[in-house]
């Protein structure tokens, strides 16, 4: 043993250097310790009471004490000492060098509970390593970490085998896992515990004494005692004691705050759920929305929040909950959705709004965002659902329609001829010529029919494009009503045909425009009215009109009389025997030849439709292609002048 | 067309053609007619008010319509008519016998005919009137 002199002035001294130290570390330490501690997200350390730890550590030291016998005399004065002050949660119990019998029966620990399968692996790790190593163990009282440090016979090994040749034993240190993980073992740390001797090693007996002579960091903070003079006995406790007092209290005050950020960060993450939930529970953005704001500025104690749609300078106001205070602060959050922004949440509050505030709007902002996007598209797919809904039941309608369209022809085209077959000799003359110009006006009005089912069904732009030439426009137009005036019986064809009007048009659209005209106006007027053709030249080119004097065409029915199937909404119109493709047909037909619909109509008046054609292929007229509206500007004249 | 005239019977069989299409009345008069089996033309309507008018005026035995009229439709009317009298033999004479216009009909006790057995009118009359 070295002489030493003036042992306990230099104890005192030390002493008070390293409480200083250990005191000084655990009050600075702090901010780092927290940094630390939050980005390991240990949860452990906040959770675990001191009390509990003091009393686990206390039921182990006695267990130790027993087993390592009389060594264990100090480390019992010290823990009577310190059982006085409930904050000190760990003390470090070192007995003396534990060395395995002289007779070489093997470095077996004297009792089972430290005979665990991990402490012996531990064990032969830092016996082999020659380097610290810490084991978790179970004691009936709970878990504990123990730290071995290898003592060799000799000066440090070279290589395993040596050293565990050299092998003399360990020293044991106990130290509460709570405290252990926390300043030691950190689940994100870089590296495993980092109780390292540094510095040379005395030659000798390699005594705790020497041990302890070298300087040793414990991680991670920079708690570095350096060249430690060893006192022997109880100033070695004393000293290591304070040291991880120090790492203890230093944790101790991290875990206090950790704990309080911790519980903020549970509320607002219950905040967070919450709010989620209740997004979910609905996707009316008049009822949900209110409630995901209101709980939102409740639960952050906000003063206002309000939800824009929309990007930009478009943003409409959606919802404003809360009211609006003087000073405070503002925030802007966009809501993104798929990388678009969909929206802006503004938040307006009394107090300053902390960056965990913060950070907990984005996520709502996210939940909001995601809420008015589902809402959106449940909204769409509503209304496609019902459009879809009543196509097919229009649909049906047509169905029905063309069933009956095409039946009725056929049926009185093949009756008729039946009859003049069975009764051919029985028939006058007149009444054989009456019978074939009922079928042959049966024939003419089916040949319209299924010209308009075909131009329905075909693809106009895939099919030739139409080429207008010019031609004297009283021409087709005077044949085709000719054709077909049989069929307009019920109703006075008027005609007044300009024979001098040269339009540049197909007569084949003159065809499909007039005849679904004339059958228009048949069908909504009334029996015996008049329906008046026109040939006359305007300005841009040639007119061709047809009017009615029927009721008109009614208000609500205007933008939707040249849909697909749509037949009218009025009782008058619901009865009549139509398909509801006439007007698309002339509509198609007006963009292939270039011509624009004029449509004029008047309840208790009529309707007039007056197309208009091109009078020459390089002079197109203006909205070609259109339907458009007039008022009857004039009081109503003859048609063909 | 002229129409042949029948010799009145008063046991014939009395029929009401209801048809908005003026040459499909006059088909099945003459299709009625010419089978001459007791069958007898005695009215026609264009549409389901003038039917009414004609059916108060006089009850036919049977009653022969179309489906699809302006106003009402052939079974809009044959419900009002078994409304007033439940006795009334009806027969709907359609373009599309489609399940729901058959069972509505059936419902209503009405028998179906399609447009195209057309020449199978007589018969189904004479089905009805002796049911």
């Amino acid at each position: 043993m070295t002489p030493w002199g003036g042992r306990r002035a230099q104890a005192g001294v030390l002493l008070a250097l390293l409480a200083a130290v250990g005191v000084g570390f655990a009050m600075d330490s702090r901010e780092s310790d927290r940094a630390q501690l939050r980005q390991d997200g240990v949860r452990t350390a906040a959770e675990q009471s001191v009390a509990d730890q003091a009393g686990r550590v206390a039921a182990a030291a006695a267990t130790v004490q027993r087993a390592l016998g009389a060594g264990g005399t100090a480390a019992r004065e010290a823990a009577a000492k310190d059982r006085s002050e409930p904050a000190l949660a760990s003390r470090l119990l070192v007995g003396p060098a534990f060395r395995p019998a002289a007779a070489g029966a093997g470095s077996e620990f004297p009792t089972a509970a430290l005979a665990a399968p991990g402490l012996r692996a531990a064990a032969s790790t830092a016996t082999d390593t020659g380097a610290p190593t810490a084991a978790a163990v179970s004691l009936p009282t709970g878990t504990i970490v123990v730290v071995l440090w290898p003592l060799y016979e000799r000066t440090a090994p070279l290589n395993t085998a040596q050293r565990r040749g050299d092998a003399d034993g360990w020293l044991l240190a106990l130290v509460p896992t709570s405290v252990f993980e926390a300043a030691v073992r950190a689940p994100l740390a870089p590296v495993e515990p980092r109780l390292r001797l540094l510095g040379p090693r005395e030659s000798g007996t390699g005594s705790v004494d020497d041990v302890l002579k070298e300087a040793f960091t414990v991680a991670p903070g920079p708690l570095t005692v350096d060249r430690l003079v060893i006192f022997g006995g109880p100033a070695v406790l004393f000293v290591l004691g304070i040291l991880i007092v120090g790492l203890a209290v230093r944790g101790q005050r991290g875990k206090e705050a950790l704990a309080g950020e911790l519980a903020a960060a549970e509320q607002q993450l219950t905040l967070l759920g919450d709010l989620g939930a209740t997004a979910q529970s609905g996707l009316d953005v008049s009822l949900t929305l209110p409630a995901v704001l209101t709980q939102l500025q409740q639960g952050l104690g906000l003063s206002q929040l309000v939800v824009r749609s929309g990007g930009g300078e478009d943003a409409v106001e959606v919802l404003v909950v809360g009211e609006r205070v003087t000073g405070g602060t503002g925030l802007s959050l966009p809501l993104y959705r798929a990388l678009r922004t969909v929206g802006v949440l503004e938040v307006f509050s009394r107090h300053p709004v902390s960056s965990a505030q913060e950070r907990t709007l984005r996520s709502a902002a996210d939940i909001i965002a995601g809420f008015l996007h589902n809402s959106e598209l449940f909204e769409r797919e509503q209304l496609a659902v019902a459009r879809l809904r009543n196509l097919d039941r229009l649909k049906d309608d047509f169905l029905g329609t063309v069933s009956h369209e095409l039946r009725t022809p056929l049926t009185i085209i093949v009756g008729f001829l039946a009859m003049l077959k069975s009764r051919w000799t029985k028939m006058s003359e007149d009444e054989r010529i009456a019978a074939f110009d009922t079928v042959s006006n049966h024939a003419t009005a089916l040949t319209a029919l299924v010209n308009d089912l075909l131009d329905f069904v075909t693809d106009r732009r895939t099919v030739d494009q139409v080429q207008p030439v010019p031609m004297v426009l009283a021409e087709p137009v005077g044949d085709i009503v000719e054709r077909f005036r049989p069929l307009f019986a019920d109703h006075s064809l008027v005609v007044a045909l300009d024979p001098t009007v040269v339009a540049s048009t197909d007569t084949r659209a003159i065809e499909r425009i007039l005849t679904n005209l004339l059958s228009n106006a048949a069908k909504y007027s009334p029996a015996q009215s008049v329906i008046e053709v026109g040939v006359r030249s305007v300005g841009e080119g040639a007119a061709l009109v047809v009017r009615d004097h029927g009721a008109g065409i009614a208000p609500e029915d205007q933008q939707l009389i040249f849909e697909r199937f749509y037949r009218g909404s009025t009782d008058a119109a619901r009865g009549t025997r139509g398909t509801g493709i006439g007007l698309t047909i002339v509509k198609t037909w007006l963009e292939l030849v270039g011509a624009r619909l004029e449509v004029r109509s008047a309840a208790g008046v009529g309707t007039e439709m007056t197309v208009v054609f091109p009078a020459d292929v390089a002079d197109p007229v203006q909205e070609a292609g259109q339907i458009v509206w007039r008022e009857f500007s004039e009081p109503l004249r003859s048609v063909g002048r | 067309m002229e129409q042949r005239t029948v010799r009145a019977d008063p046991t014939d069989v009395r029929v009401m053609v209801v048809d908005d299409e003026h040459d499909m009345r006059t088909l099945l008069r003459m299709l009625i007619d010419e089978a001459n089996h007791g069958l007898r033309v005695t009215d026609e309507a264009a549409d389901g008010e003038e039917a009414l008018d004609r059916w108060h005026r006089e009850r036919p035995t049977v009653i022969v319509l179309d489906n699809r009229m302006p106003g009402m439709t052939g079974l809009e009317l044959a419900a009002q008519i078994r409304q007033l009298d439940p006795d009334q033999r009806i027969v709907l004479f359609t373009a599309y016998a489609d399940p729901a216009t058959v069972g509505s009909a059936a419902q209503l006790g009405v028998s179906c005919l399609a447009k195209t057995e057309i020449d199978k009118v007589p018969d189904s009359i004479w089905a009805a009137a002796r049911s």
